[in-house]
C-alpha cells in the first residue's frame, strides 16, 4: 500500500471519530459547569472505569481538580449546537446550563450534577489522575448510571478534527 | 428527558457510542498483532497515544518487554483479520501467518508495522499504568505513514460487539483548530 510520511499531528487528525460527551462537574453549592469532551474512553471493565482528558488551561480543570467526582453524559445528535457551545465557551464567562436550557439534576451518588437532557448519564468517582503531555486525565469509577428507555446508538454524536459526524453503517454485529 | 431507568453500571457503559479499533504491532524477533478497542489520543502536543490490554493477554508480555509499538488503522475491508487478531492468542498462533498481514520494520522504531493498514504510527513508550483489569501503555509518536487517498469513513469503529463506520459526510464542520 502506497503511503507517505506525514506530521504526527496530521496523522492524529486522521482517526475516524470519537464519541463526544458532555462532562458535568459541580461543587454541590450550585456552581456547576459543563465541558464538551471528545477525549473520553473506557479504561477498565471490571470495575467499570471511564477516563476524560482535560487541558489544564480550561476552567473545568480547576473544578475537576477540586471535585471528587464528575458525570459523563451522552448527548444525541439533536444536541449538536449545545455540544458545540459547551466546547467553545468557558464556564468562567457563561453559565452553560442556563444558556443551553439544560437542567442540572443532582447526581444520585455523586455531588456533581447530571444533565437531564442527555440520553445516558454515568456518575463517576475520581480514582486516578494521569499527566500525559498537554492533557490531564481523570479516571473515574462508574458508581451509578441512568439511561433513557429509547436511547439509541444510531443517534450518537461523534467528533474529531473539526467535524461532527453520525455513525454510518453497521459492518458486523456479534 | 423522561423515562430514564436505573441501569447496572456496565449496561450504561456499553451504551457508549463506538470508538476507533486499531491493530497494534509489537515485538522484534518475536512479533505479534493485537486488536485493540481500548485506544485513545492522550495528548496532542506532544502527540501521545495510548492503548490498553488485559494483563492475561500474550501481548501484555511483549508490551512489557519492548519499548516500542505501532498503532495501525485498518480499513473496513480488513474486518475479518481484525476479528481474527482479536480472537486468537499470539501465545499459540503466529497472527501474521494466520491473517496474511505483512510485517514491515518500522522506519524509526523496531516494532513491526502492518503494511495493509491505512495508517501506520510508530511509538515509543512514555509511561504505563494499571487501571482495574487493564494495563495502559502510552507512547509518543516517532513516525507516521498514511495512504494518500485516506478517507476517515473507511476506518472501523467498534463497541459492544458491533463494528461500524463513521458516516460518509460530516453533520457539521468547524474551522480546523
Amino acid at each position: 500500500m502506497e503511503k507517505s510520511e506525514v506530521n504526527p499531528i496530521w496523522a492524529c487528525r486522521a482517526f475516524p471519530a470519537f464519541p463526544v460527551t458532555l462532562v458535568a462537574v459541580g461543587d454541590g453549592n450550585g456552581n456547576n459547569n459543563i465541558i464538551t469532551v471528545a477525549l473520553v474512553h473506557m479504561f477498565s471493565f471490571n470495575p467499570p472505569v471511564l477516563g476524560i482528558g482535560i487541558s489544564p488551561a480550561r476552567h473545568s480543570y480547576e473544578m475537576l481538580e477540586a471535585s471528587d467526582d464528575f458525570s459523563i453524559n451522552i448527548p444525541s445528535k439533536d444536541l449538536v449546537e449545545e455540544v458545540l457551545y459547551c466546547g467553545q465557551r468557558s464556564g468562567r464567562d457563561v453559565n452553560k446550563f442556563e444558556d443551553c436550557g439544560f437542567e442540572p439534576k443532582q447526581g444520585k451518588k455523586i455531588r456533581s450534577p447530571v444533565i437531564e437532557e442527555c440520553a445516558v448519564s454515568l456518575e463517576c468517582v475520581k480514582r486516578q489522575r494521569v499527566d500525559a503531555g498537554d492533557h490531564v486525565w481523570y479516571l473515574g469509577e462508574v458508581v451509578h448510571a441512568e439511561m433513557a428507555k429509547d436511547a439509541d446508538r444510531e443517534k450518537s454524536l461523534m467528533y474529531w478534527s473539526g467535524e461532527f459526524r453520525l455513525l454510518g453503517d453497521v459492518i458486523r454485529k456479534r | 428527558m423522561e423515562d430514564k431507568v436505573d441501569l447496572d453500571n456496565m449496561g450504561a457503559v456499553m451504551a457508549l457510542p463506538p470508538a476507533p479499533v486499531v491493530l497494534v504491532g509489537v515485538g522484534d524477533k518475536e512479533k505479534n498483532i493485537i486488536t485493540v478497542g481500548m485506544f485513545n489520543v492522550f495528548s496532542v502536543r506532544p502527540p501521545i497515544l495510548g492503548i490498553a490490554v488485559t494483563t492475561s493477554r500474550y501481548s501484555y508480555k511483549l508490551l512489557e518487554e519492548n519499548d516500542e509499538f505501532t498503532i495501525n488503522i485498518p480499513g473496513k475491508e480488513l474486518l475479518d483479520k481484525v476479528l481474527a487478531c482479536g480472537e486468537k492468542s499470539g501465545a499459540d498462533t503466529d497472527k501474521f501467518k494466520l491473517t496474511g498481514l505483512t510485517a514491515v520494520k518500522g522506519k524509526r522504531t523496531k516494532a513491526p508495522r502492518i503494511a495493509e493498514c491505512l495508517i501506520n504510527i510508530e511509538l515509543k513508550k512514555t509511561q504505563s499504568f494499571e487501571v482495574g483489569d487493564h494495563t495502559w501503555y502510552l507512547g509518543e509518536i516517532k513516525h507516521t505513514d498514511i495512504v494518500e487517498k485516506y478517507d476517515r469513513k473507511d476506518a472501523l469503529l467498534y463497541w459492544d460487539g458491533e463494528f461500524w463506520t463513521a458516516a460518509a459526510k460530516p453533520l457539521k464542520v468547524l474551522r480546523p483548530d
